[in-house]
């Protein structure tokens, strides 16, 4: 018994009973237990142990997957969700709020008055102080008459 | 619909990433990969196969409902049985037992093909055999099973134990020494 190699050979035989390891390592495990009573003695054990693994009762993967899929649809609508759907609304609608109210958006009224001024001189040709200051007297009594007449 | 195979060539990652994004398919076939598993770890900590099988179920509802939080640091198998492993000693400490035990005379896997007189002596030696399990020491009897029946590192054993890696391995190792003596004819 090679205390080194032994020790090396029982890391790996789970691996070895499992047909986890290399063909190489594999060929190299099993021409040590040809030779090493100890680690043979050893690799039976472990294919006991894995024979006796229990099996689960054969409904239990059915059970699992309906208690799982129940949980999963109860946690999207649980209070929780529900609350945090509230939360998110709100912080929203508050959100948009704030904004509106710090954006410079031009004064109503402004552009109202902005609008009479400048079309005041293109539609109210006649009545407008702009278009009568620079009209000689005689001018504009032939204005006055045209628009009586 | 399901749209992939159920075979191992869709990995665990990728079927954790669609159970992320709400694909149930993808929670069945992670469920009938890693039942059995499971609930042989709820049975060696609690002792009870109907309490054990209670025990799976809730394992895998937590474990899904914190799937979000699992960042693939290790593998999913390795983070459900660290989930399994605590909720098993926690259904322990509500159902008020005092020590952890193991079952004896519970189901173990036989081949159909066997006739009666096989079967009498594999049921035979797998309870012989569960029940020196039963006489380990916790962590040298979760190093055992971890490393035999699910094939995981030391490395993976160390975080669901909470211990070393080297601690693992030597927990392992003690662990079959200490059944092979037990189990010496």
């Amino acid at each position: 018994m090679n205390y080194n190699i032994c020790t090396h050979i029982k890391d790996l035989l789970p691996d070895f009973i499992r047909d986890k390891v290399s063909s190489e390592y594999s060929l190299r495990v099993r021409s040590h237990l040809d030779t090493c009573t100890d680690c043979n003695d050893e690799f039976l054990i472990l294919q006991k142990i894995q024979v006796a693994t229990p099996i689960p009762p054969v409904d239990l993967a059915a059970k699992i997957k309906i208690s799982v899929a129940n949980d999963r649809r109860q946690t999207y609508w649980s209070p929780t969700w529900q609350f945090s759907f509230a939360a998110a609304v709100i912080i929203a609608l508050g959100t948009t709020f704030i904004w509106q109210r710090t954006q410079n958006f031009p004064d109503t009224n402004q552009l109202i008055q902005e609008s009479v001024l400048i079309s005041w001189p293109m539609d109210d040709v006649v009545g407008g102080i702009p278009m009568f200051k620079d009209l000689s007297e005689d001018e504009l009594i032939t204005l006055l008459e045209e628009l009586d007449g | 619909m399901d749209e992939y195979p159920r075979d191992e060539t869709v990995l665990d990652e990728e079927l954790v990433k669609r159970a992320q994004d709400g694909d149930n398919i993808a929670v069945n076939i992670l469920v009938d990969r890693h039942h059995a598993v499971v609930f042989s770890k709820c049975l060696a900590i609690i002792g009870d196969e109907d309490l054990a099988a209670d025990a799976s179920q809730e394992s895998f509802i937590k474990a899904f409902r914190s799937l979000d939080r699992f960042r693939g640091d290790s593998s999913f198998k390795t983070w459900l049985l660290a989930i399994t492993i605590n909720e098993s000693r926690g259904f322990l400490r509500k159902i008020g037992r005092l020590k952890e035990q193991v079952l004896e005379g519970v189901r173990e896997i036989v081949d159909p093909g066997n006739d009666p007189m096989t079967e009498v002596v594999i049921r035979s030696e797998a309870d012989r055999i569960r029940k020196a399990m039963s006489g380990l020491p916790k962590k040298q009897r979760l190093s055992v099973m971890l490393r035999i029946e699910d094939g995981l590192s030391f490395k993976e054993i160390s975080k669901i134990i909470g211990s070393s890696d080297v601690s693992a391995r030597v927990n392992y190792h003690n662990g079959i020494h200490r059944l092979r003596e037990l189990l010496e004819p």
